[in-house]
This record gives structure tokens, C-alpha cells and sequence, in this order.
């Protein structure tokens, strides 16, 4: 295919978003099992361990609120890992120049790496989503908000993943962003508690939190009722990913640690 | 030196083991501190709404002590196990199976390592909870008892199961679907109590749950079985699995062809 023409290089574009996919559906039993009996355990718990009759949002059972944070938790670190390790794995094994060579542009080197882990997230999203119907009636009120939102926060999740996957050198490294970035962001933003159950100070802060805005718009599509209704919290759920995307771009197209 | 203990080569496969973990200390003891102080917020935030308190004990007292052990039992558990299977995938097993080492001594060598990851974790764990739940110190000698059985007991599966996988997956399924389960079910969040009748019976059938429920003993001095019961058990299953993990190295269980 010449790349005379301008325009986007679509095979090139689905050659890699293909590869990204194979890769996940290969380990797909440990990967979406692991996440997935994890939500169970979690669910299992907090079904045991909460007095009976818990409402945290009037007129929500306890367990219809938590389902969704469960899911979003799962479909986030799915995004992240899903583009992160590719991304690692690819640079250390020298693979990237594969990618390098290629007549792709670099927001198309981007969206070849990005996309994958944002269809990774959504199809992990909907096997929890899946499996704890079976066990709970999940009340749906506005199933395309839900969908909005777990777009926007695997779309963030997957930018953070593509980011960790340049700058680490190593698995080490990976780790690190791993643990003490996106798993607090994915459990304290809001995932299993509700803002008044938060002190003030805490109520602030996580306010300025985006995954916390995210995470309640994609809530609020389930049970109704959204936790934070100011005319900022849009905002804030999208500004993040959009600032991301811009700056990966920027090194994609810089060749930052991938171009010697 | 055969016939006689080896004593060198014993602590050099303990400081091996050791030094395998401290390499990378990140992810094996600061990651399972942040994740226990991570459970912490999330399950007093999520529970402790209108000051739950579970047999008269505010929660987050019940629940530190759980979160510390359950920390202990993962760790000591994936130290073993993965540095087996690790070993074996990338073959250098060998080095571990040539020197002349008894099943006895590398036994003891891979515990060793376990049970010191399992400990440190569960020290550190410890000292980083203490600030937000100031626990106290009930019975100084359940706590150093249980801790130790515990983190052996976990080594020892971890043996097991790495002796047992042939591949990564393999043990990710143990940890994912064994391990990881015991360990959340057992009684770290919650009193058995609240179980369905039935249920707590099964509860009782299960090790974990009486290292749990005597380490928590320890710390607050609550129980929900007689301590000594708990005691006697959990010392009989690892009796029974020094016994399996010793035939399993000196029979060359899937080590040796």
C-alpha cells in the first residue's frame, strides 16, 4: 500500500489493533479470570461482612452500589496493563522498531498501542458486568452513560498504561507505577464508598480527583444517582485524557525512548 | 561433609533465597504494605459506616490484624512458589538440585526464605497500619506463634506448588483460585459468625482460618474458636506438609526426570 497518499493508514492501523487483541485473547483466561474472580472475592466479602439492609445511596442496596465500582476497577487496570506491558515487552525485546519501520504515523504508532487496551478494558467491563448478574439484580438506568464513562476512563487508564510503558526501562519500574499509582487511583477514587462517609477534608480532595468523576458518571448510568452533580465534573472526568493524549503524542512523535 | 548436615550449603540456599526477594523490594514488601494500608481505606470506608463493630470490637481494630496476616500468608506463598517455578522454567534448577544438598536441607533452605518475606512483610505491615489503627498487643506469644506457623505453612504450599506447576500459568491459577481465596474467605474481613449456619462448619474445616483467627487473638484478644484448638491444628497441617514437601523432593517429584 502506498503512503503517498495522505490519509490514515487504516491497514497498517488494524494490523496492529489485531495484534493487540490476539495478544490479550491468547492469556485471556489468567487475565479477565484473575480480574474477575478477584470482583467476586471483593463482592463475596463485602455481601458477608455488611449488616443487612446497608443502603448507601437512598433507595440503592449496598451491593448494586458496589457492582459498578467493582467493574470500573477491573476495566481500568485491564486498560492499563493491556498497553503498558505490550508497550515494555516490545521495547525490551526490541520489537518496537517493528512498529518504528512501519509507514505509520505517530498518532497512529499511538492508537496502534492505545486501542487495543481500551477494547481490552470494555470486554473485560463486560464479562464482570456478566457474571455478577448472575448473583445480583444490577438495576440499569442509563446504560449508554455507563458506556460513556467506561469509554472515558479506559481511554485514561490505557493513556497512563501507554505512558508507564515508554518511561519504565524495566518490569521493575512497571511495578512501581503499577502499585502505587493506578491501584490506589483505581480503590480510593470513590470505587467502594460514597462521598458523605468521607471527612471534609477528604470530600475536597477527592472532588479534584478525575477517576473519582469518571467512575461516578459510569455509577450513576446503573443506579441513577450521581454522588457529585457540579457542571465541572464532566470536565474533569475528560480534560485528563485529552492533556494525555496530547503529550504521548508529542513523544511518539519525538521518538522518546524508543529512537536512539 | 556427606552424611553430615550441610550447614554451608543450607544457608547459602537461604541467603539465595533471601537476597532473591530483597533485590526487587518494591513489589515484595513495600507493594504488600501499600496494599494493606489500600484495604484498610477501602473496607473501613466501605463497612465502617455508622461505626460497625464486630463481637464489641470497632471494626478497623478487627480488621488490622486480618490485613496483616493475610499479607503474611500471600507472600510467603509467592516467595517459594515463584522462585520454583522460575527456576524451573528458565532451568536453572539444576543448581539448586546438583550441589549436595538433602531434600531435608532444601526443604528448610526455600521455608527459610518464605517464612523471612512472610515475616518482614507482616513486621512492616504491622508498623505501617499502626498509625491509623492504634491496636494493641493482647498475648505477645499467639502473635510470634501464629506468625510463624503461618508464614511456614504458606512456604510450604508454595513449595508444593511449585514443585507442582510447569508453567507460569499454572501457579497463577493456584494463586488466583486457591490462595487467594482462602486468604480473603477465611475470616480477614469478617467474624465467621456471620456466615450462614452451614457454613461456619466448612469455615472450621479450614487452616487459615484458625491462623487468622489466632493471629487476630493475638493483637485484640478476641477469638472465634478456643485458641488452643486452633494451635493444635494449625502445628498438625504443617506436620502433615513438612512430611508431603520433604517426599516430594526426595522422591525428584517433577524435578528430577
Amino acid at each position: 500500500m502506498s503512503r503517498l497518499s495522505s490519509g490514515p493508514n487504516w491497514r497498517g492501523l488494524w494490523a496492529l489493533l489485531r495484534r493487540g487483541l490476539l495478544r490479550y485473547l491468547r492469556s485471556l483466561p489468567e487475565m479477565a479470570g484473575g480480574t474477575a474472580s478477584m470482583g467476586l472475592l471483593f463482592l463475596l466479602v463485602f455481601s458477608v461482612a455488611l449488616p443487612e439492609g446497608t443502603a448507601f445511596q437512598p433507595g440503592v442496596d449496598a451491593l448494586q452500589f458496589l457492582v459498578p465500582g467493582l467493574i470500573a476497577w477491573g476495566m481500568f487496570s485491564s486498560a492499563f496493563e493491556n498497553v503498558g506491558f505490550p508497550l515494555l515487552f516490545d521495547r525490551m525485546e526490541g520489537m518496537i522498531q517493528d512498529v518504528m519501520m512501519a509507514p505509520l504515523s505517530p498518532l497512529e504508532r499511538l492508537a496502534g498501542y492505545v486501542l487495543p487496551g481500551i477494547c481490552c478494558g470494555l470486554i473485560t467491563g463486560a464479562i464482570m458486568l456478566a457474571l455478577f448478574s448472575v448473583f445480583i439484580d444490577i438495576p440499569l438506568d442509563a446504560p449508554w452513560r455507563s458506556a460513556g464513562f467506561a469509554l472515558v476512563g479506559c481511554v485514561l487508564f490505557a493513556l497512563i498504561g501507554s505512558l508507564t510503558g515508554l518511561w519504565a526501562e524495566k518490569w521493575d519500574q512497571f511495578a512501581l507505577v503499577e502499585n502505587f499509582l493506578v491501584l490506589p487511583l483505581g480503590l480510593l477514587s470513590g470505587t467502594f464508598f460514597t462521598l458523605d462517609s468521607l471527612p471534609d477534608g477528604g470530600q475536597l480532595a477527592i472532588l479534584g480527583n478525575p477517576v473519582f468523576h469518571i467512575i461516578d458518571g459510569f455509577r450513576s448510568g446503573f443506579t441513577g444517582t450521581l454522588e457529585s452533580t457540579g457542571f465541572l465534573s464532566p470536565l474533569l472526568a475528560l480534560l485528563p485524557s485529552l492533556f494525555l493524549l496530547y503529550f504521548t503524542w508529542r513523544l511518539f512523535a519525538r521518538g522518546y525512548r524508543v529512537t536512539t | 561433609m556427606l552424611g553430615r548436615f550441610n550447614l554451608m550449603g543450607l544457608w547459602t540456599l537461604y541467603l539465595k533465597e533471601v537476597r532473591r526477594f530483597l533485590n526487587v523490594l518494591t513489589q515484595t514488601v513495600v507493594a504488600p504494605v501499600v496494599m494493606s494500608l489500600l484495604f484498610l481505606a477501602v473496607f473501613t470506608l466501605a463497612l465502617g459506616r455508622g461505626s460497625m463493630s464486630v463481637a464489641g470490637i470497632p471494626y478497623p481494630e478487627f480488621l488490622a490484624p486480618g490485613l496483616i496476616i493475610m499479607q503474611m500468608l500471600q507472600n510467603s506463598f509467592a516467595n517459594t512458589s515463584s522462585s520454583l517455578v522460575i527456576a524451573k522454567v528458565q532451568g536453572n534448577i539444576v543448581d539448586v538440585l546438583m550441589p549436595p544438598l538433602s531434600p531435608g536441607e532444601l526443604t528448610l533452605g526455600y521455608v527459610g526464605g518464605g517464612m523471612t518475606r512472610g515475616l518482614l512483610v507482616g513486621f512492616a505491615a504491622g508498623l505501617a497500619v499502626w498509625p491509623f489503627v492504634r491496636y494493641g498487643i493482647h498475648d505477645p506469644l499467639a502473635i510470634i506463634y501464629y506468625a510463624i506457623n503461618a508464614s511456614m505453612m504458606l512456604s510450604l504450599l508454595g513449595i508444593l506448588g511449585g514443585v507442582w506447576a510447569d508453567k507460569f500459568d499454572h501457579i497463577a491459577a493456584v494463586t488466583n483460585f486457591v490462595i487467594m481465596p482462602l486468604s480473603f474467605l477465611s475470616g480477614t474481613f469478617y467474624s465467621v459468625e456471620r456466615l450462614p449456619e452451614n457454613w461456619v462448619f466448612v469455615a472450621h474445616l479450614n487452616p487459615f482460618f484458625y491462623l487468622i483467627d489466632g493471629f487476630r487473638y493475638g493483637i485484640i484478644g478476641h477469638s472465634d474458636s478456643p485458641i488452643w484448638m486452633g494451635a493444635l491444628i494449625v502445628a498438625g497441617v504443617n506436620v502433615i506438609l513438612w512430611t508431603l514437601t520433604y517426599r516430594m523432593l526426595a522422591t525428584g517429584y517433577k524435578l528430577k526426570p
